[in-house]
C-alpha cells in the first residue's frame, strides 16, 4: 500500500534524473553535428519538443470531447492543461529552431513554411486562451473551449505534418527525420536543367575516372542573383558519394546520389545538416531517450496544471459559498 | 581549441542548473498542491450539512405558508 501510495513519488524522481541525464548525454555523448559541430546538439532538445506539443494537443482535443459528453468539470481542467502545456512545449520548439535557423542559415527567422506553420498553430492557441479569458460564463466558456480546442486540433496534423512537407521550398531540414520528405533530388543527363530546392541547377558535363564519376554542375542563387561551378564527385565501387561542396555561403551541400551509366545521367541531391542525423547509433539513443524524457515531464507537467486548476476552482466554490 | 571543450562544459553546467531549478520548484509546487487538495477533502468531509439544510427548511416553510394563504 505504502509502495503504492509513493510510486508517483518514485517516478517524478526518475523524470528527474532521466532528464539530467540526457542532457549531459546531449554535450557529452552526442557527436558534433556534421556540418554544425556543437550548435547542432540542439536538434535533440527541439525535435521533441515539437513532438511532445503535438501530443499535448492531442490530449487537450481528447479531454475537450469528453467534456463535451460528460460535462465534468475535471475534463475542462484536463484540457485546459494540456493545451497549455502543449503551447509551452511548442514555443521551446519554436525558440529552439530559431537559435537553429541562425546557426544554419544566418536569420532566425525567416518564414520558412515549417516556421510559419507553427507561428499559425502558435496563434490558434493563444487565440483558445483569449477566448477563455474573454467569457464570464463559466458553462459557456468551456463548452466553447471544448469546441474550439477540438477544432484547434484538426489543424495540428496540417500545420506539423503537412503544409511544410506540400510547400516546394522549405529550409527545415525533413530528411534529417522523414528520407524522402521534400529531399527526392533530381536526376540529369549531360545538359540538362532542372531545380533542387529554389536553385536552379544544370549538369554541364560528368566523366569517369576509373571508379570516380565526377560532375561538373552550374547552380543558380534564387532569382538567379548569382552562379557557380560545383563538383561533386561519387565512388562506384562503394555506391556513396565522395565530395560534396557547399553551396555559396551557406552549409548545404551537392551530392551525387546515384549514377546511371546506361542512361548516362546522375542523380543529384541537396545534403542538408542534418541529413542521417539518426543513422549514429549514440545520436539515436539520446533522441530517443529525451523524446521518453519529455514526454514523461509533459505527463507530470499535465497533471500538476490540471491539479491546481482544480484546487482553484474548488477554492473559488468555497469563498463563493461562504460569501 | 582548449577554448571550445571548456565552453562544452559551461553550457552543460548552466542547462543542468536550469533543470535543477526547474525540477526543485516543479517538486515543491506538486507537494503544495498535493497537500492543500489532501486539507480540502479533509474539511469538506468533515464539513457541517447544517447550514443548508436550514436554508431548505425555511424556503420549504415558506412555501407552504404560501400555499396556505
Amino acid at each position: 500500500m505504502q509502495i503504492t501510495k509513493s510510486l508517483p513519488q518514485i517516478a517524478k524522481i526518475l523524470v528527474g534524473f532521466w532528464i539530467t541525464g540526457v542532457i549531459a548525454a546531449i554535450f557529452l555523448i552526442l557527436p558534433p553535428y556534421q556540418g554544425l559541430g556543437d550548435a547542432g546538439r540542439i536538434m535533440v532538445l527541439h525535435v521533441p519538443t515539437a513532438w511532445v506539443s503535438v501530443l499535448a494537443f492531442a490530449v487537450s482535443a481528447f479531454y475537450s470531447g469528453i467534456y463535451l459528453r460528460n460535462h465534468n468539470s475535471k475534463d475542462d481542467d484536463r484540457a485546459l492543461a494540456a493545451a497549455e502545456c502543449g503551447f509551452l512545449f511548442a514555443v521551446i520548439a519554436t525558440v529552439t529552431g530559431a537559435i537553429f535557423s541562425q546557426v544554419v542559415w544566418g536569420i532566425y527567422w525567416n518564414w520558412d513554411p515549417r516556421q510559419t506553420s507553427i507561428f499559425v498553430l502558435l496563434l490558434i492557441y493563444a487565440a483558445l486562451f483569449a477566448l477563455r479569458e474573454s467569457l464570464e460564463n463559466v458553462d459557456q466558456k468551456r463548452r466553447l473551449s471544448a469546441v474550439f480546442s477540438l477544432f484547434a486540433f484538426i489543424t495540428v496534423p496540417f500545420l506539423i505534418f503537412v503544409a511544410p512537407r506540400v510547400a516546394k521550398s522549405t529550409l527545415h531540414p525533413n530528411c534529417a527525420l522523414v528520407p524522402g520528405s521534400n529531399c527526392d533530388g533530381i536526376s540529369l543527363n549531360e545538359g540538362k536543367i532542372g531545380l533542387l530546392g529554389e536553385r536552379k541547377v544544370q549538369l554541364l558535363a560528368f566523366k569517369q575516372q576509373g571508379a570516380i564519376i565526377s560532375a561538373k554542375v552550374k547552380v543558380s542563387e534564387p532569382g538567379l542573383r548569382g552562379e557557380t561551378e560545383l563538383v561533386p564527385t561519387f565512388d562506384l565501387t562503394t555506391g556513396k558519394p565522395l565530395a560534396t561542396p557547399s553551396f555559396p555561403g551557406l552549409r548545404y551541400s551537392l551530392t551525387i546520389q546515384q549514377v546511371d551509366l546506361v542512361q548516362k545521367s546522375i542523380h543529384l541531391n541537396i545534403k542538408a545538416p542534418g541529413t542521417g542525423l539518426l543513422e549514429n547509433p549514440r545520436t539515436f539513443f539520446t533522441f530517443l531517450a529525451a523524446n521518453l524524457g519529455f514526454t514523461a515531464l509533459f505527463i507530470w507537467l499535465f497533471q500538476l496544471r490540471a491539479l491546481l486548476l482544480s484546487l482553484e476552482w474548488a477554492i473559488g466554490q468555497r469563498e463563493s459559498r461562504t460569501i | 581549441m582548449q577554448e571550445a571543450s571548456t565552453a562544452i562544459y559551461v553550457a552543460l553546467a548552466v542547462a543542468l542548473a536550469v533543470w535543477f531549478a526547474l525540477f526543485l520548484y516543479l517538486w515543491r509546487l506538486d507537494a503544495q498542491a498535493q497537500d492543500l487538495r489532501r486539507r480540502l477533502e479533509n474539511q469538506s468531509n468533515h464539513e457541517p450539512l447544517a447550514a443548508p439544510v436550514a436554508k431548505i427548511r425555511i424556503q420549504q416553510q415558506e412555501s407552504k405558508e404560501n400555499l396556505e394563504k
